[in-house]
């Protein structure tokens, strides 16, 4: 009996530890303060008015006072392991905080309630723990599996009555002396990107490398510091935790899109389609090859509408901004997705990307200007692009107007080949990003192979219906040679660029822009 | 037969008053079944600490339940409340299979109490409504009822958020009670 009480007592303690934990300090349900009750199905601390609900769910889940119950010993396991945090990601993993399902007054059982069996009986955000319960593992595995997932059910996104989809997947024959790494299990996210760059030197010309990146960087900011490793070419692994690492991410950032990268090369990384997934800045000059990325893309976004496309990848991005604690790092993760909106028209699935996305978006620039972009899309006719926007910044509106008044086909193309082209491969800060850049251009090529393939540029005046709607990218991407169609275009529009003083491709060296050997997609 | 009933109860006892216990498991319904009872509502329930106490007028049959606590804790509680107690409910939530050997545990030792020497014991297999419940005889099987010597029990299939069996089963105390009047 007084070992009973002993034992009772000491998982009072851990139950008291676990309560001190600071998202276990309010109630997982309604948020209110000093939760008293533990939901020993789930694993999360509830007041006790959310607890009276949650019996009362279908199934009923089983909540335990944790001054009025006992607790067995797996019980306590259970908990230990789980907690709030655990289980926002799970059972709110694909959750949008400004969808305002979560009722504002906990006062009122009814919403409660209804979003208790919303969250749990309907299972509407819920994150399968596999999924979410990687937080210590690679954000790029995740987004790896995720893609994968995303590329598995292109037949049913398109329905049954698609056309049938051939992609060729071109991979340029460059040595991949990074290939074993690729089966690697990279424990930190640092570990991912230090092995890409250093693999991605390897394959450079000698023009490039670390080198260049502390050239590049050092003077321009401090934050090069936390890239340590990256100049020094180790591919250990920086520290996941390491502070301020988002701001730091954010100006080499920023140092890269002020410094022209001339290097010409490709870089096969097995994370470059995930750096696509980013793909937002568009001011960045740098542009990227990554073969894989694009095929692998061109493979998902052209068997799919561009907006069952943003479906997906808003989803998996949802979960991901949880499972992920570097999440912020990634503040561009959630304009990616707003970049796929552009093609697509699914805000509400886009916007579950940002959901967990606290963070604030450190390129903001581009996300207006992709925005803008899509907005401009969404008008029928190529010239309201061309309209000045007041609210934009003028380098990127410049950009677009650019690309699309002057010569739509061909100068979007082109933009595409730029950012799809080329790779710089000196530094860290530039190869994620403009590896993002490559998810655009690669967006934007299928974009414009379907509309080739349907009309040509030519004919297509303004008055035409938006290219980015035409709905059969899937069935025109393939031509009857089963040729990738980008490879044409590109080649044909290239040089065609309109070379606009305003126009940020202008920073880039004529030899980067025509980059075409080095393009993946030729 | 509650015509019946009623019409002897009147003429035998007059307004008659009832002290009625009603334990269970935590998460069984019975605070869901009282305020069913009282206030023919379904509300939204906290598990309860301490108890709930409410006189349901059912039959001119005045009925004081008091609805104890089922956490753990509370449970060794419940003997400071059997005092003058004419009729103990045990609710069981007909879906828990897990601890319906808990449930019986807790009947049990509950009513080897001598204070409950003479009360009835009405079981309510609760939730019925549930696809995966328990059937009566289920329950009536797994908490050993047929095994109870020298006392008075009845199981009673209900459904607190409906109100079915509530009545039925407080049917059963009264005409218990009256026969007990009359010996």
């Amino acid at each position: 009996m007084s070992s009973r009480r002993k034992q009772e007592e000491k998982h009072l303690e851990v139950l008291k530890g676990i309560q001190q934990i600071q998202c276990n300090k309010k109630c997982f349900e309604c948020d209110q303060r000093g939760p008293t009750y533990v939901d020993v199905t789930i694993g999360s601390m509830v007041c006790t008015t959310c607890g009276g609900i949650l019996r009362g769910l279908n199934p009923p889940h089983r909540v335990k006072s944790i001054s009025m119950a006992t607790f067995t010993p797996t019980e306590i396991a259970f908990i230990q392991t789980r907690g709030n945090e655990y289980c926002k990601n799970i059972y709110l993993g694909r959750y949008d905080e400004r969808s305002k399902a979560k009722p504002e007054s906990r006062n009122d059982h009814t919403k409660l309630k209804f979003f208790m069996e919303q969250k749990y009986e309907q299972k509407k955000w819920y994150v399968s723990p596999e999924q979410a319960a990687k937080p210590t593992e690679s954000f790029m595995e995740a987004a790896n599996a995720a893609k994968a997932n995303e590329i598995k059910p292109l037949t049913t996104l398109l329905g049954p009555n698609h056309a049938n989809i051939k992609v060729e997947k071109k991979q340029p024959e460059k040595p991949k002396p990074q290939s074993p790494k690729q089966q690697q299990t990279i424990d930190s996210i640092f570990g991912d990107f230090s092995g890409g760059s250093t693999a991605s030197s390897t394959t450079q010309p000698p023009t490039s490398g670390f080198a260049d990146f502390s050239n590049a960087f050092t003077p321009s900011n401090n934050s090069f510091d936390a890239f340590g490793d990256f100049t020094s070419g180790q591919t250990t692994a920086a520290p996941a935790s390491q502070p301020g690492f988002g701001t730091n991410f954010n100006s080499v950032m920023t140092a890269a899109s002020t410094t022209s990268a001339p290097q010409v090369t490709k870089s096969v990384d097995k994370y470059a389609d995930l750096g696509d997934l980013f793909s937002m800045d568009n001011a960045d000059p740098a542009p990227v090859a990554k073969p894989d990325a694009g095929n692998m893309w061109m493979q998902s976004q052209s068997a799919s509408v561009f907006g069952q496309q943003s479906t997906a990848s808003g989803s998996v991005f949802g979960s991901q901004a949880n499972a992920a604690p570097l999440g912020s790092v990634f503040g561009a993760q959630s304009t990616a997705s707003t970049q796929a909106s552009l093609f697509g028209s699914s805000p509400m699935s886009n916007t579950q990307s940002y959901m967990n996305n606290k963070q604030p978006v450190p390129f903001s620039n581009a996300t207006q200007s992709y925005t803008h972009f899509g907005t401009s899309q969404s008008t029928p006719a190529y010239g309201s692009v061309q309209q000045p926007n007041p609210g934009f910044p003028a380098q990127q509106q410049n950009t677009y107007n650019g690309t699309f008044g002057t010569a739509p086909g061909a100068s979007y193309m082109q933009a595409a080949s730029t950012y799809g082209a080329t790779q710089p491969t000196n530094n860290f800060g530039a190869q994620q990003f403009s590896s993002m850049q490559g998810f655009g251009g690669t967006a934007q090529q299928n974009t414009f192979a379907a509309t080739n393939s349907q009309m040509t540029f030519p004919t297509q005046t303004p008055a035409s219906s938006n290219p980015f709607f035409m709905q059969t990218p899937a069935s025109a991407a393939p031509s009857a040679t089963g040729a990738n169609p980008f490879m044409a275009q590109q080649h044909q529009h290239a040089p065609t660029q309109p070379q606009t003083a305003t126009n940020p491709f202008m920073n880039l060296p004529p030899q980067q822009v025509n980059a075409a050997p080095t393009n993946p997609f030729f | 037969m509650g015509n019946a009933t009623q019409k002897l109860f009147s003429s035998l006892l007059g307004k008659q008053e009832m002290r009625i216990m009603m334990v269970g498991l935590d998460a069984a319904g019975k605070t869901t079944i009282l305020y069913k009872l009282k206030l023919g509502e379904i509300i939204t329930t906290i598990p309860t600490i301490g108890f709930n106490v409410k006189t349901v007028e059912y039959k001119n049959i005045s009925f004081t339940v008091w609805d104890v606590g089922g956490q753990d804790k509370n449970r060794p509680l419940w003997r400071h409340y059997i005092q003058n107690i004419q009729g103990l409910i045990f609710v069981v939530d007909s879906n828990d299979r897990e601890r319906i050997a808990e449930a019986k545990e807790e009947l049990y030792r509950l009513i080897s109490e001598d204070e409950l020497r003479e009360a009835s014991v009405l079981v309510y297999a609760n939730k019925q409504d549930l696809p995966n419940a328990m059937t009566v005889a289920a329950v009536t099987d797994k908490i050993g009822l047929h095994s109870l010597r020298n006392r008075e029990w009845y199981i009673q299939a209900t459904c607190a958020t409906t109100g079915d069996g509530l009545y039925e089963g407080l049917d059963w105390l009264v005409c218990n009670q009256i026969k007990k009047a009359r010996n």
